[in-house]
């Protein structure tokens, strides 16, 4: 059987079926019905997001000492090996983060092959149609759907309404992502945060203005059921809503929000004072595993690169 | 270094995703089922995907092409045509009505193919157009998809108040007698209007209505996507009969003295009792979704598919006397019947002519180059 035929099959019959019943349960609307869809496959998908975010987070405390093992071993083998050790020792699967993206890139894609196909104002997608819907009375019923939700035609493109959230929404999670990784100001990886701040949610923002407004509205709601969980799971990192304001219009006296400051993701304050406090108290906390390793140097500096996870268990067992 | 190439692995499948689904959006543009329509003198008009329309000289070995409109000169763009051109010969010089699905309505001189001189470049009615407008003496009844059915006076080109609103789309071909149109919609609507905008009765069809009706003496045809193909009293509207069929009936019903033949879109074909609904037969030469009408020609009731196939059925048991096939095509074009062959207009600009006398031997009349 072909691949096309597969995804047909699997996944873009049965997801036309699904959303033509949920519209059904909906008053007759796509837009709920796919708002729906977003948290059934948010939820679905929730085990491998929350690992994610844990595996996410993990990776982002273990950012300085990657940047040690970087900074120390020129050989591009032996630094490897030392990445691979310290993944290890932390429990942390590099990998772990792409799970749940993974598992939605083929919903997505069909999602827009559904939208086509359910919501195509031309006759002929609605003519195609009829040879996938299943023979279930009120899914007959509910055909042809409305296209229409609040102002919006979902199966029309260029939202320009829609495109502001994505990229709002993309611009938000990118940012206290890309906060949280303690980045050292000027590095490559400080560079491609920088960048990929503006860039995914510019692409993703003209991504959304060339396809029907209905996948908008899906990546839309993801994206904000996204940036929901990983502010409940893993927090905002330094990210502060005062931080939108750019600085010559903040009221002067109060402190400057931190910006990527390193070492901020785990004490998320803005008084310098008491995060340089933390830092320290970390940094002193974990000499000791840096010797372990072999590599910690325990140099004042190393704080302030951002201090190193307190691994779990694994890490426990290995000092005793 | 992990994140970074996270960020990079994700701006890469963010631009092969843009690519691969921009690019498919083309999918979705119209194509445009308008019928081939018969001018005369052996000329036949088709369209195009590109939306234009070819006038064609056809003969027995071919045909030759006599004029395209619009013009290689002319950049309008109607997006398609699913509108039958109107033939109108009520004037000094013929012509035709022409509905495009970008909402326009133009009047093109048959012999020249240029936009007839004393009518306006083109009228629009404020929403694509998919049902087959139909001309009630100088008066062109055009509906749209905003479920709006609007007078066009064809004398000059002007656009007259709404005569009829349904709550959805308008995609089948309205009917009209004695003054009086018959209209269906998506919303599942059926109501006949007078043409001074009077609503004389309206039924629930029970599903959307969106192939054209049919109006035999005094009876409309009609089929839902409800899977029902209805009967209803021409003067009050009242459900005479009603048959439940395996899939949407979408074509529009071919009607003989004594039967009605309906195809659904999953291939089947219905032969019922015209007074009662009886089905008298059922056949499924194949399972390509039918959206083309019936039609009888040389003693077979020919009906063609979305898999390219033309099938030519016993019209009196539904058994299959022969089925042909051209390769790539779809045909959901309603088919011109001439008097011993019928021509079908592919979706891709394929005109075709089947013989059924010949066991459905398909010849290529017509291939826009």
């Amino acid at each position: 059987m072909p691949i096309g035929a597969i995804f047909n099959t699997l996944l873009v019959t049965p997801l036309v079926n699904l959303l033509i019943a949920l519209s059904a349960v909906s008053f007759g609307s796509f837009g709920i019905a796919i708002l729906l869809l977003t948290f059934i496959v948010r939820g679905v998908t929730f085990p491998l997001t929350l690992r994610s975010l844990h595996a996410m987070r993990a990776m982002q405390q273990l950012q300085p000492r990657l940047d040690e093992v970087k900074k120390k071993y020129s050989d591009p083998r032996r630094r490897s090996e030392e990445t691979m050790k310290l993944y290890k020792e932390y429990g942390v699967n590099p990998l772990g983060c792409l799970g749940p993206q993974l598992l939605q890139m083929p919903i997505f894609f069909a999602l827009y092959a559904v939208i086509r196909i359910a919501l195509g104002n031309t006759p002929e997608n609605v003519l195609e149609l009829s040879s996938r819907l299943y023979p279930v009375g009120f899914i007959q019923h509910a055909v042809p759907v409305s296209a229409t939700f609040l102002w919006m035609d979902l199966g029309e493109t260029g939202n320009l309404f829609l495109v502001v959230v994505v990229f709002a929404a993309m611009w938000l999670q990118q940012r206290i992502s890309s906060g949280r990784s303690q980045a050292a100001p000027g590095t490559q990886q400080a560079q491609m945060n920088q960048m990929m701040q503006w860039m995914m949610p510019a692409m993703f923002a003209w991504f959304v203005l060339a396809v029907p407004a209905g996948v908008g509205l899906y990546w839309a709601a993801s994206t904000t059921i996204g940036i929901v969980l990983q502010w409940i799971f893993v927090g905002p990192g330094d990210f502060t809503w005062g931080s939108l304001i750019p600085e010559r219009f903040r009221p002067q006296g109060r402190p400057r929000p931190a910006l990527a400051v390193a070492g901020a993701g785990r004490t998320p304050t803005n008084r310098p004072g008491a995060q340089r406090a933390t830092e320290a108290g970390e940094d002193d906390a974990d000499r000791g595993s840096q010797r372990e390793d072999g590599g910690g140097s325990g140099r004042p500096g190393t704080g302030a690169a951002g201090a190193p996870p307190r691994p779990g268990r694994r890490r426990r067992n290995q000092r005793r | 270094m992990f994140h970074v190439k996270h960020s990079a692995l994700f701006a890469l499948a963010g631009l092969v995703l843009i690519g691969l689904l921009t690019g498919c959006g083309r999918a979705s543009k119209p194509q445009g089922w308008s019928a081939p329509v018969d001018a005369g003198g052996g000329i036949v008009i088709v369209h195009d995907q590109r939306g234009s329309l070819t006038a064609l000289q056809v003969t027995d070995a071919g045909s030759s092409a006599l004029w395209t409109f619009p013009g290689s000169t002319d950049d309008r763009n109607y997006q398609g045509f699913y509108a039958t051109p109107i033939v109108d010969r009520s004037g000094s010089s013929p012509r035709l009505l022409v509905a495009s699905y970008s909402g326009h309505v133009v009047s093109v001189d048959l012999a020249t193919g240029v936009a007839t001189p004393g009518w306006p470049k083109e009228v629009s009615v404020g929403g694509h157009i998919v049902a087959t407008p139909v001309l009630v003496g100088s008066t062109l009844y055009v509906a749209n998809v905003h479920g709006d059915v609007k007078p066009v006076d064809i004398t000059n080109g002007t656009v007259g108040q709404t005569v009829a609103k349904a709550s959805d789309r308008i995609w089948g071909a309205p009917v009209a007698n004695g003054g009086v149109l018959y209209v269906a919609s998506l919303d599942g609507s059926v109501r006949a209007v007078g043409t001074d905008g009077t609503e004389r009765w309206r039924t629930d069809a029970g599903g959307a209505v969106a192939g054209d009706l049919v109006l035999d003496g005094d009876t409309i045809y009609l089929g839902t996507l409800e899977r029902k193909l209805i009967a209803l009293d021409r003067a009050t509207g009242e459900v005479r009969w009603s048959f439940s069929g395996d899939n949407w009936f979408w074509a529009a019903p071919l009607v003989t003295s004594d039967t009605v033949y309906a195809p659904t879109t999953l291939g089947a074909v219905h032969a019922l009792d015209k007074a009662t609904g009886q089905e008298k037969w059922q056949a499924k030469p194949g399972s390509g979704e039918m959206h083309a009408q019936p039609t009888l020609v040389g003693g077979a009731l020919v009906v063609a598919d979305r898999d390219g196939w033309v099938y030519g059925l016993n019209p009196s048991d539904g058994t299959e006397q022969w089925r042909q096939q051209q390769t790539g095509q779809r045909f959901y074009a309603n088919p011109l019947a001439q008097q011993s062959s019928v021509l079908y207009l592919s979706q891709s600009g394929m005109l075709v002519r089947v013989r059924p006398q010949d066991q459905g031997a398909i010849s290529v009349v017509y291939q826009r180059g």
